[in-house]
């Protein structure tokens, strides 16, 4: 476990180096996730210039849903998402190979190699208007509830990850598999909806099988429109659950590769 | 005339091949795309759920149906690779070959683009006609062929100018190495102000008549309005006056940065 600590830590500083050497580039990209999550907000400015709630979600509420979800998702791109986002063309290149003779476990490997620093600095960006949106909303938080929130957007995290994982995998079987990468991107924007809006087995599917509906609304509830104490603890197994069939089934596919080009 | 033609409908030909080879990548894109319609659904049918809602003068079943064509709109008309693609020829070298031979580089990528539009839409139109039914209740499309062939027409503008859009981003790669954030950036803007995220006539007043002079709304908003009847007559032939006026205006861009581009161009791995 150490060991893989100090590994992460001397990959963050690579990436670090890495992302110094083209500023311009590091600065755009920040730039462009800010654009993205503006027209989100602009979103939500829209439709409560109309109306006063959605789904029994006022303003505050769903800017606090709207910010988590952004935090949950740069957090996410922060330590995984470049990795996963990888995993296609180094299979379809045979550059998997060099992660698979490494002496450490191939699925870290994988997963931690590359950090997306901008992705921190949007994740900030996100729990700041989660802040501001608390501010409003002028309900106490305790340590309690401030501990719930992390760890329920660090779930959210894994969550992400354990799909991610699953689905890029596919990759070992369908080259060019970009069209999957894409498709996490759709999935992405249920997060922001509150799950009230959802119905019948459409909901039930998106907050047990591919749980995008636990992701960010869990933690935001637990803060703008408390959701009662101990009662969630489910969703920690479900996301445990999920990382344990998506390690499993990376595992089961690496037995399928075939090292392109040697 | 034909004569010079028949290369690029060989092109389109390539292009379909092309596309085919990827099929299944191809597909799940396809597939994946279903989930925001799906997710916008839900979430209009939450905002409207009080029958007294008035959202800028949108029925629910007029805010459904926007959505709705807008999946049309988008298979028919949006570049999904195009740009990228460019910026790589670019970068890799590969417009050499089109310097040396009697091909317009600009035709053939719309040539490219149409073949991917049509198999595109040839691909989805059968899930669109099964969301189309199942959702029909909600329908509010027009009923007078006119409309339906104003409609086509400010697609068929809708498409060209999306494609003269991203391939003139796409050729900042003769000056800058990585075209993807300036891309993405370019995107979020066509994507709030174009209005793809909502109809453009929920923004002020003020707002929205500033928004109408520049060439977004043109790309989505302005053929989604024609098909839904949102414009008076006047409003309508000033929208296809200025579609095409950005049409114009954006093959002309095209070519200037073409040419400076091509002087700057240093034909890398050629």
């Amino acid at each position: 476990m150490k060991r893989y600590l100090r590994l992460a830590i001397a990959l963050f500083r690579y990436s670090l180096t890495r992302e110094m050497m083209f500023k311009a580039n590091f600065l755009l990209w920040i730039i462009v996730e800010i654009a993205w999550f503006g027209i989100q907000l602009a979103f939500v400015e829209v439709i409560f210039a109309n109306v006063h709630s959605v789904a029994g979600w006022t303003k505050y509420e769903m800017i606090l849903l709207v910010g988590t979800s952004h935090l949950v998702q740069q957090a996410f791109q922060f330590v995984f998402m470049v990795n996963c986002m990888e995993l296609p063309e180094n299979v379809r290149t045979g550059k998997l190979d060099f992660a698979l003779l490494q002496p450490a476990s191939s699925q870290f490997l994988i997963s931690v190699r590359k950090f997306d620093i901008g992705a921190l600095v949007n994740a900030t960006i996100g729990l700041g208007f989660a802040v501001y949106a608390i501010g409003k909303l002028n309900v106490p938080v305790g340590p309690e509830q401030a501990f719930l929130y992390s760890a329920l957007v660090v779930n959210g995290v894994v969550i992400h990850y354990a799909l991610m994982l699953m689905i890029v995998t596919l990759s070992f079987w369908i080259i060019r598999a970009q069209g999957l990468v894409y498709g996490y991107y759709n999935l992405f924007q249920l997060t922001r909806i509150p799950r009230e809006a959802f119905r019948g087995g459409v909901r039930f599917f998106f907050s047990f099988v591919v749980p995008m509906l636990v992701v960010a609304n869990y933690p935001a509830e637990v803060l703008g429109r408390d959701l009662q104490g101990w009662g969630m603890l489910w969703v920690f197994g479900l996301s445990f659950a999920l990382l344990g069939v998506a390690s499993l089934w990376f595992q089961f596919a690496l037995r399928f590769y075939t090292s392109a080009s040697s | 005339m034909f004569g010079r033609l028949s290369k690029y409908i060989h092109v389109m030909g390539v292009g379909f091949q092309n596309t085919f080879v990827y099929r299944w990548n191809f597909l799940l894109r396809v597939l994946f795309s279903f989930i925001p319609l799906m997710g916008t659904f839900y979430l209009w049918t939450a905002i409207f759920k009080n029958p007294s809602v008035q959202m800028g003068g949108y029925a629910f079943r007029q805010m459904i149906s926007y959505f709705l064509a807008l999946v049309l709109l988008d298979s028919l008309a949006s570049p999904t690779e195009d740009d990228f693609q460019i910026a790589s020829d670019i970068r890799d070298g590969l417009i050499n070959q089109f310097l040396l031979k009697p091909i317009n580089y600009l035709g053939y990528r719309f040539s490219l683009f149409c073949s991917a539009r049509l198999i595109y839409t040839a691909t989805t139109i059968l899930p669109v006609l099964a969301v189309l039914w199942y959702m029909r209740s909600y329908l509010a499309f027009p009923m007078e062929p006119s409309t339906w062939f104003m409609a086509a027409l400010a697609t068929f503008f809708s498409a060209t100018l999306q494609f003269l859009m991203a391939f003139c981003s796409a050729m900042m790669a003769f000056w800058l190495l990585d075209v993807s954030a300036p891309i993405f950036i370019i995107f979020s803007i066509e994507y709030l102000a174009g209005g793809h995220m909502f109809p453009l006539d929920l923004m002020s007043k003020r707002l929205y008549q500033l928004l109408m002079l520049t060439p977004f709304p043109y790309e989505y908003w302005f053929p989604l309005g024609v098909f839904l009847s949102r414009f008076s007559s006047r409003q309508l032939w000033l929208g296809f006056g200025m579609q095409i006026l950005w049409c114009l205006l954006f093959f002309g861009i095209s070519r200037l940065i073409w040419g400076r581009g091509i002087r700057k161009y240093t034909a890398v791995g050629g």
